[in-house]
């Protein structure tokens, strides 16, 4: 599914404000690829890429 | 750009066999009520989408059984489009998937994301929508229904891990309460330095214990010394010192309690596991649910629901239920706990049995410790409340028995002793072998609380240590959650601030001079999905539309939301459908409305319908005073046979 203009805005904000430090750095950079593969509503991975930031960062 | 040329219909609703001849070009369709305008309409959009809107907002109805003319059989109805630029002819059946030529595929593809179709009855559910709803039209119009799964992923995911991070430091808690009732645990080195200080008094002050474990060797020299031992006396003191020792009961009571009072619920063990086991299946169908994009419709039964409100009430009774699944590890716990007790209860037994045997005493009420105990253990594995209590009233009374006949047997014995006169030196042995004996029973009792207690504080440890990484895990989902928030609300607030110009000189360009103010479409950040409309009039600000317009102006609102959004969202999507919108509106508006589509979408191929032939005039002559050249029809009859008569003009 393509994203609609204001969809692809949002994405894209959201992941810019996420950074900061080591922690969101790391949480913005898994969760884009996760919103490139398609995956950003999946709960389960979700839940992984967020267990795995907290566990490098 | 590309353009409809002619769209063909065979067994569609009421059609049975008709060409419209768009020809490139805008196609103006009058008719009276009944004669099949809308069939058409409902053709276009299932040739672009393969879903009817009007089916399918209705619960019951379906494209199968209620698109095909009522003498067509789903198999042999086809609506088919003829296209130019690129030029080629999409089919869509029924009982088929559709035909699309390559060249043609980017240009339907878009067709089912873009909005491009407007009927009346979608006018006015989208005035009268509560916030909600009206929040869910827009965001299809918008684009953001993909926002809105990451957002609702997003917050499940958050209330996931808050849910299981409550759950860690219930269990916390729960293990420091225990941890908090057990006796201390005594010092070796205070409990050999008292029995050296009782041999020192007794005259063995040569034989000093290092550790517990010399209490064996120390035991044999001290019977070595003593000659001629009066081994029914030392059988009968060992007795004394094992009853007034007596059982472990120190945390019986306490343990009991506390399970009892646990355990005091209507539920039995079953249906709190059907409970838990309902826990799981909700928690996948809330997964289920996200994942298989279900569309509004329930999993289990098909039926429409409203997918927002049924994770709400999915996501209270999973709440619910995991308070449930809090009291079964509490339950579970003061379970353990008094099984615990009833172990050491049990293992201390045939010690005691073996002392009072070899003393000549019989156990007494000992061996209904022993079965009172077995069957309270036994009903707290099965599970029976009721049994249970019972059973613990049982041990209860057996534990008040052997309390009476141990004092009782104690003075026996004891009396026995002072009518005893044996010598000191026996008497002295006899005293050391009891220090002895009461130096390796609490040395035992050392090491097991010792033991109990290191794995406790293992079992808090790694507890303490899963908390925290869960909790770190939390603070990034809270973190994800309202940062993504805050971002979609933001920018959907953006669009509706930059949709409010269209909307403004739309309204403006139909209504002037009439009193209303500025229009425009609100987002509330304290409610999560929702939509107002709001409108000045005259002195009143920020005022719902519905307070002051009449239904007329309400239908002309509803039109200028949409052709703002065609405007802004739509690009250069050619096609722009209007199924009879204006019935509400009076002549003079109408007039400006039909001027407003060609001014302002004349670079657009409209197909417009209408019933009233006053608006049909208004729209023909728009059309040639704005310089266009449309096709123009009437429906002049319809029948079931032959469905609608076409005329050209």
């Amino acid at each position: 599914m393509t994203d609609s203009p204001v969809s692809s805005e949002v994405y894209r904000a959201f992941l810019a404000d996420l950074q900061g430090d080591e922690a969101g750095d790391l949480l913005s950079e898994a969760l884009r690829d996760l919103y490139e593969r398609g995956e950003l509503d999946n709960e389960a991975r979700l839940l992984s890429v967020l267990e795995t930031v907290a566990e490098s960062a | 750009m590309t353009r409809l040329q002619e769209l063909r219909v065979e067994g569609f609703r009421g059609i049975t066999n008709a060409r419209l001849p768009f020809a490139g070009r805008s196609l103006l369709l009058g008719g009276g009520n009944g004669t099949g305008k809308t069939g058409f309409v409902d053709a276009l959009e299932f040739l672009y989408t393969g879903n009817v809107g009007t089916l399918s907002r209705v619960q019951g109805l379906n494209l199968r059984q209620h698109a095909p003319h009522v003498r067509f059989a789903p198999s042999t109805t086809l609506v088919s489009g003829t296209l130019l630029d690129p030029d080629g002819t999409v089919v869509r059946r029924l009982a088929a998937p559709p035909t699309i030529p390559q060249a043609l595929q980017p240009h339907m593809a878009r067709g089912v994301e873009v909005t491009f179709l407007l009927r009346r009855w979608q006018l006015q559910e989208f005035i009268h929508a509560r916030p909600a709803d009206r929040y869910r039209r827009m965001a299809d119009l918008v684009g953001a229904d993909r926002l809105d799964r990451t957002e609702a992923a997003l917050r499940r995911v958050r209330d996931t891990v808050a849910g299981e991070c409550r759950a860690l430091r219930g269990q916390i808690e729960s293990m420091g309460e225990r941890c908090a009732k057990l006796p201390p645990v005594e010092d070796m080195a205070t409990i050999l330095a008292v029995a050296n200080t009782e041999l020192e008094a007794a005259g063995y002050g040569r034989m000093r214990l290092t550790s517990a474990e010399d209490a064996g060797a120390v035991r044999a020299d001290v019977l070595r010394e003593v000659s001629a031992p009066d081994e029914g006396q030392m059988a009968r003191d060992r007795a004394v010192v094992a009853l007034r020792r007596g059982l472990p009961l120190s945390s019986l009571d306490s343990s009991l309690d506390r399970y009892l009072r646990l355990n005091n619920t209507d539920r039995g063990r079953s249906e709190r596991q059907l409970l838990l086991d309902l826990l799981q299946i909700l928690r996948r169908g809330r997964a289920y649910l996200q994942h298989s994009h279900a569309d509004g419709r329930c999993p289990l039964c098909s039926q429409s629901v409203e997918t927002e409100s049924l994770q709400r009430n999915l996501a209270r009774r999973i709440a619910d239920l995991e308070e449930i699944s809090l009291q079964q590890q509490q339950m579970d716990t003061a379970r353990e706990d008094l099984e615990m007790t009833l172990r050491d209860l049990q293992s201390a037994l045939p010690s005691v049995e073996r002392t009072l045997q070899e003393a000549g005493i019989e156990g007494g009420p000992l061996q209904y410790v022993q079965a009172a105990s077995d069957m309270l253990r036994e009903s707290i594995r099965r599970g029976a409340p009721v049994e249970t209590r019972e059973m613990a009233d049982r041990l209860r009374g057996t534990l008040d028995r052997w309390s009476r006949w141990s004092i009782e047997t104690t003075e026996n014995l004891e009396a026995q002793q002072d009518d005893t006169d044996g010598p000191e030196a026996t008497q002295r042995a006899e005293r050391i072998l009891a220090v002895l004996d009461e130096v390796r029973t609490r040395a035992t009792r050392a090491a097991e609380l010792k033991g109990e207690q290191q794995r406790l504080e293992a079992d808090m440890a790694t507890l303490t240590s899963a908390l925290a990484r869960r909790e770190r895990v939390l603070h990034l989902a809270d973190s994800a959650f309202s940062t993504f928030n805050r971002n979609k609300t933001g920018a959907l607030q953006r669009v509706y601030d930059n949709l409010r110009d269209d909307l403004v000189r739309f309204y403006d360009a139909l209504h002037p001079g009439e009193g209303h103010g500025a229009v425009a479409i609100a987002m509330d950040p304290h409610k999560r999905g929702s939509s107002d409309l709001v409108m000045d009039f005259y002195t009143r600000t920020g005022e719902d539309p519905r307070a002051f317009a009449s239904e007329g102006h309400l239908d002309s609102l509803g039109l200028c939301i949409f052709l703002a959004f065609v405007k802004r969202f739509n690009g250069d999507w050619p096609l722009l459908v209007l199924d009879d919108v204006v019935a509400s509106v009076d002549t003079v508006h109408k007039r400006r409305i039909a001027a407003l589509l060609f001014r302002d979408f004349g670079d657009r191929q409209l197909f417009i319908t209408t019933h009233d032939s006053r608006w049909y005039a208004d729209l023909v002559k728009a059309e040639e005073e704005m310089g266009h050249q449309a096709t123009n029809m009437i429906i002049e009859s319809w029948s079931l046979e032959k469905g609608p008569l076409l005329r050209a003009l």
